[in-house]
Parts: structure tokens; sequence; C-alpha cells
């Protein structure tokens, strides 16, 4: 007899019963499967002689699944079910346990909603099981596996009814005990391990975007556990509207990019025009004092081609990239005389800075409305670039990561935000501290510096502080670096800019580019603004939680308000007007 | 005519789907002229202790009923000024319903905005920093040529 694994209520749902697990397990099983025994001391015998010794069996194994599926919906499902089948009820108590599951994304106990990290390598889901049927019974556990952002937990929901994308390969290491009780005097038993591992456990759309098979198995002595449904389960991820998401179009919200920046091909460096090297402070310095020696031979030589010994220098700068310094040391070549000061000659100039990423859970914040916006507020500040304000939407139960492109050259830099590995800001700034090697770059440093003040001064002047303290000695350091100019200009200047901020406004930084950014964090960081809850105790007996569903009130227990009904039932007109404005206002059920 | 009042005590919460009521003490009554079956005045006669009962049933009217008020009208005369208990008496009719639940005790949504919740004004201010930044400063030099 062959039977094929279907989902229950209709569903296409594609189940995959794992035939080389399910004939491991009876071969392991062997002639233990089914059997009458004369007497209980036989059957315990027997037992204790199997693979599943005495009264506490394991078995372990583990199934690879890959996955190249997007999911409607729904998520990856691992179940084991164990089946025994004779013996009077509470003869024999099967329990199955998963544990060392490795997969990407949360895991979630169908059993409690409970959720944990991924790559929950020690944590065990426990779901025993308890019959109330004598001659048939079965344990479940299951798990699901989905992507992080994508699952309300409270309700078994999802919030993408467009889909995920669960791409991976997932393992899962399952345990299996059987515990077989002997108080009866009824001695035939059996049991067997049914393995099913199907995708989509409850409503999605379109099955045939699931990469997997239903694959038929020979039924054996005992018939295989009934796909078993999700125990306490994931319900359909209804979310108003039509109930598939609130609308009535595709509900394509999925990201096509674009994802990571590769550096580009070409950069302005690579018109071979200059050269870069990367330095130590010890061997810039050598290259100072090389230069600046009283050698005559260099001076000579080198006055030969430049008029000022400077101009083949195009630029110093201290840029936070000491990862420069890992190449091969090579004489710098100062125009054409090689001096014998070694540096890092770097081939290209864009150099890729990787920050990692955050993963904020909803779970680990209030796990409600309020970890979005506008009631969660989230500032991003970005070394080099300042501070910038951020969707909480793209960051809470997503992966945040950040990385930049940096060109040494110009010391621009461009920081990618990526939200679940897709871009979705950019931001541009400077990394790079510019070193004084002439008169006319320290101006220059000075006055970068000056615009700086100017924002810090506004800034402070929010707080009732303007910041024409330090407008006179930056403007003094415009006179000394200039020699032309006024400060007390520039003091009216910082003054009118601080005067025009004393309406309120908070600024968490202003620019944070070159020296500035060079002495701040280096690494990125997340401010939050998250709404401090106040939910009083029981507060869902009295008043609910919000649900917005269309359900049966029958379906319904505690206290319930609906928001609309048609009330069809007994009752005068006055009666029937009455139960609808008690069940809009909340009632008991 | 006469019928039955089944008189009682209900202790739960007036917005209870199907309230249960203990105590219940059967006596005849009768429809006062005047009123109605929703809202029905019942006169009963030769009973005295009336005043601990706050809930019936009239198995004639089919309906659960409030006790609204207890007046003695005259010496062995009590009306009963009752009101429909809709709740109890169509309680089966109401679970058969179905209706978009806006607010529920044990099923909701809690990322469903939601304005019954409130927030203090100290907000939560945390950060959370990468794992990884800009490493330690190096020197780049540009130098003309190629070098």
């Amino acid at each position: 007899m062959l039977i094929i694994a279907t989902m229950p209520n209709g569903l296409k749902a594609p189940v995959i019963v794992d035939t080389n697990l399910y004939n491991e397990v009876l071969n392991n099983t062997g002639d233990h499967m089914v059997r009458t025994f004369s007497s209980a001391t036989e059957a315990r015998d027997a037992l204790a002689a199997s693979q599943y010794s005495s009264i506490y069996s394991i078995y372990r194994y583990q199934v690879p699944w890959v996955v190249t599926a997007k999911i409607p919906h729904d998520a990856l499902t691992f179940w084991l079910s164990i089946f025994t089948i004779g013996g009077p009820s509470g003869e024999i108590t099967p329990d199955v346990i998963i544990n060392d599951v490795y997969c990407p994304g949360t895991v979630v106990d169908i059993n409690d909603y409970h959720t944990t990290n991924w790559a929950n390598i020690d944590t065990r889901y426990w779901f025993p099981f308890v019959s109330t049927f004598a001659e048939s019974k079965h344990a479940e556990a299951g798990l699901l596996v989905i992507p992080d952002d994508a699952y309300n937990v409270r309700e078994g929901k999802f919030n993408f009814p467009n889909g995920i994308d669960v791409s991976g390969t997932y393992s899962v290491f399952a345990q299996i005990n059987i515990r077989v009780f002997y108080s009866n005097s009824t001695y035939k038993w059996g049991y067997g391990v049914n393995f099913i591992r199907h995708a989509v456990p409850t409503a999605y759309l379109n099955s045939d975007n699931i990469n997997s098979e239903t694959t038929t198995v020979a039924q054996d002595p005992f018939t295989p556990n009934p796909i078993p449904g999700a125990p306490g389960g994931i319900s359909s991820s209804e979310q108003g509207g039509d109930g598939t998401g609130g609308g009535w179009g595709d509900f394509d919200y999925s990201s096509d990019g674009p994802q990571d920046k590769n550096p580009p091909s070409i950069s302005t460096y690579d018109a071979g025009f200059c050269t870069l090297y990367a330095a130590t402070q010890a061997q810039i310095k050598a290259l100072a004092d090389y230069m600046w020696a009283d050698t005559g031979d260099f001076l000579n030589n080198w006055n030969k081609l430049w008029a000022n010994p400077m101009d083949a220098i195009l630029g110093i700068s201290l840029v936070p990239l000491s990862g420069l310094l890992t190449g091969v040391s090579t004489a710098v070549k100062v125009g054409n005389i090689a001096t014998s000061v070694y540096m890092t000659k770097l081939s290209s100039s864009i150099v890729r800075v990787d920050c990692g990423s955050i993963h904020i859970t909803s779970q680990s914040l209030s796990h409600s409305f309020m970890d979005f916006p506008p009631y969660n507020q989230v500032q991003l500040y970005l070394p080099y670039i300042g501070t910038v304000e951020i969707s909480a939407t793209d960051v809470v139960d997503k992966y945040l990561s950040v990385s930049y492109l940096c060109d040494c050259l110009s010391g621009a830099c461009v920081a990618f935000v990526m939200s679940n590995g897709y871009t979705i800001a950019t931001y541009s700034g400077n990394i790079a501290a510019a070193v004084p090697v002439t008169s006319g770059d320290f101006a220059n440093i000075v006055f970068a510096a000056l615009d700086y003040l100017k924002v810090v001064g506004g800034a402070a002047a929010t707080a009732g502080t303007l910041a024409a303290g330090a407008a006179v000695p930056a403007a003094g350091f415009i006179n000394a670096a200039k020699g032309v100019g006024s400060g007390v200009d520039v003091a009216k200047e910082l003054f009118s800019i601080g005067h025009s901020m004393l309406v309120p406004q908070i600024t968490k930084g202003g620019p944070a580019g070159s020296t500035a950014g060079y002495m701040n964090h280096q690494k990125p960081f997340l401010v939050f603004n998250a709404p401090n809850v106040a939910a009083p105790k029981n507060m869902n007996t009295y008043i609910g939680y919000a649900q917005y569903e269309t359900k049966s009130l029958g379906a319904c227990h505690g206290f319930t308000k609906v928001a609309d009904i048609h009330y069809r039932g007994a009752g005068t007109e006055a009666e029937r007007t009455e139960i609808e404005n008690l069940l809009r206002m909340g009632v008991d059920l | 005519m006469s019928f039955v009042v089944n008189l009682g005590f209900n202790g739960e919460e007036n917005i209870k789907v199907g309230k249960s009521f203990t105590g219940a003490l059967s006596v005849t009554g009768v429809l006062r002229a005047g009123s109605s079956v929703v809202e029905p005045e019942i006169e009963v006669e030769g009973y005295s202790s009336y005043a601990t009962f706050n809930y019936a049933y009239i198995p004639e009217f089919g309906r659960y009923y409030y006790i609204v008020d207890i007046r003695e009208e005259y010496t062995g005369l009590v009306i009963f000024k009752m009101r429909c208990d809709v709740l109890t008496t169509y309680a089966n009719d109401i679970r058969n319903q179905t209706a978009v639940i806006e607010r529920n005790a044990n099923d909701f949504n809690l990322f469903l905005s939601d304005s019954a919740i409130k927030s203090y004004q100290n907000a939560h201010i945390f950060t959370r920093e990468f794992p990884a930044g800009f490493p330690d400063g190096v020197f780049v030099m540009a130098i003309a040529g190629g070098g």
C-alpha cells in the first residue's frame, strides 16, 4: 500500500517523507517493529536487546536539506513524528527532541513560539506527547526555520506576505527518544519512527515555487502518522484586507538590488600620473629626513627636475587604513630619484572597509509595533560621515550592515548601509586628514576645521551656548594662515549661525570627516530612542490587544471587541441592535 | 397569565457572554400590564425575601434577565423590574457569528498599531556598536609620476 503524504486541509504543500531516514530507522528497529509478546518480561527483554535499549532509547540522525526556494508566506518546517501502534493508553509514551539545528534565520519552536537566535547548537525543543487515544499515538516536534525579519512570533504570522527567500542549507540533528512502559496485561506493542520534513505548514499561495518533491513511501504495518498539523500552530498569515496581506495587489515587496558594492574596476589612480605609498609614522619621518637632509646628491639631482622639491609630493594624508601596510615595501621614488626609504606602494587607491552587521530583534525590545517608526527612532553614526537618521524598519529584525569604499587618493569615502543584504542608503564623506607640507595646505586645513567649528557652534547654541568663544581663536587661525581676512567678520558669521539655531534642534553630530573623523569613534553605532512602554498588568483581560482578523466569535476567548459585525440570530430588533452595540464595546467570550 | 420565574444570583461581569447564576428559586409571577418581554415588570406574590436576587430566567420567555429593581407594591406583592440580558439569552447565536475582531484578550497581534498602549515620556536611549570599523591610521603619500 502506498501513501502519498499530503498537507491537511487540502493544501498543496509539498511534503517530503524522508525515505532514507525512514528506512534506516526501520532497519535499526529491525523486527521489533511488530511483535507480540507473551509477557511483559519478554517484551522488556526484547526491547533491551534492540538498539532502542531499555526503556529509554536514543536515535540520532542528521538531515541535510538544501533549499533553493522562495517560499511564499511561510517557512521551512522540520517535523519529527513518532507514532506508536497498539497497546492501551499510557503504555507507550514517546517523545521527540530536536536539537542541534544549524540554520540561518530564527528557529521557532512551534509548541510555545519560543524564539532564539540562529545557530542554536545546544538548544533543545521538547514536545512530550500526551495521547488520548488507546490504539494509535504519536509524538511530534516541530521547528520552523525562517528568516529573522519575516515572523511575528506572537501570532505566528508573517510580516511579509509576498514570501520569503529561504535559500540555504539546513541541517537538523534529530534525537528521537522512545519510552516504553509495561503496565498492562496487553503485551502487543510496536513503535516506529516517521521522520517527515515538509515546508509550509499553513496557507500559502503558490507551491510551485518550492523546490521540493512529494515522495511516496511504502506503508509499513503501522500506518504512518498523518502529516502533522502544527500543534498550537502557526495560523494562516491573514493580515487583513482579503486575508492575503491587506490589499489586492501581487504583494511583491522583494528586493532585487542593489546588494553589496564592489570597488570599481578603474579609479583615478589608475591613470598612472601619480603613485601612492602607505607609510608608518617612522617611514614618513624617514622620508622627511631624507629629503631635507643636507646630503648634497639628493638635492642636486632634485633641483634638476623640480624647482621646488615639495612639488613632487602631491599630498600626504592620514587615513584610517592600516591594512594598507600589509603589502610589500619598496623604495620610494620621488620623481625619478629612488630614495633609501621604503614604503608600501599601493596598487589600487580604493579600499573596502567592512564594519560588520548588527542584528537587533524585536524580541529583544518590546516586541510590538512600538519597535518601529514612528515610535522607535534610530540614528546611525557613520565614521567620517556623521550621524544620520534611519528608519527602525530597516533595523529591527533585520541584519543591518555597513561597509565603506574609500579612495586613498582623494580621501573620499562612501558608506553603504545595507538592510538584509540590500543597500538602503549611501552616504559620502572624507577619511583623509591632510598633513600640511606647505603653508597653503595648512590654510586649507584650518579652513576645514573652521567649517567644522561653525556647525559645532550652531549645535552648541541649541544648549544655550554660542560658539562665539571658539570663533575668536578660529579667526586668529585664519589670519595667521592666510594673512588676510577679518577675524571679526568670521566671528559675526559664527554668531549669526549660532543665533539662527537657538530654536531647539537635537543635533547629535556635525561633519565627522577628515581630522575630526580621525578623532571620533571608528566604528559605526546605532542610537535608539525607543518608547518606554507602559503596559498595565493584565491589560489584555480588560481591553484586549489589537487583533483585526475575521473570526468566528466562538473561536474567541476572553475579552473581545469587534470592529464590525452583521448579527444574524434571534432577538427583537432592539435586542439585536443591543447585541451589536455590546460586541462593539467589548464582551467577555 | 402566570409563569415560572427562576430567581438567582449572578456574580459575573456584565459583559460576560453566557452567564451562570446560582441559588435559583422558582416562583410564579405574572407580567405586569404595560411592560414588555425585553424589559418586563413581574408581579410575584407570596414571598418576601428577594433582596439577594439579581438575576432571573423566565422559561416562558426564553430569556435571561438582569433584575434592575425590586419593589414592594404592597404587602405580599413584589414587583421585579427586569431587563433582558442579551449576552446570555443569545449566547449561542452570538458565538455562531463571524465578525472582524478588533481586540481580543488572548489572540492578538502586537505589531498592529494600538492607541491603547501608552508609553512613558522617559524613552529608552541605548546604543549598539557595529563589530568592526576603521583600523588605525596610516600615512598615504601621493607622489607625482608613475613611481
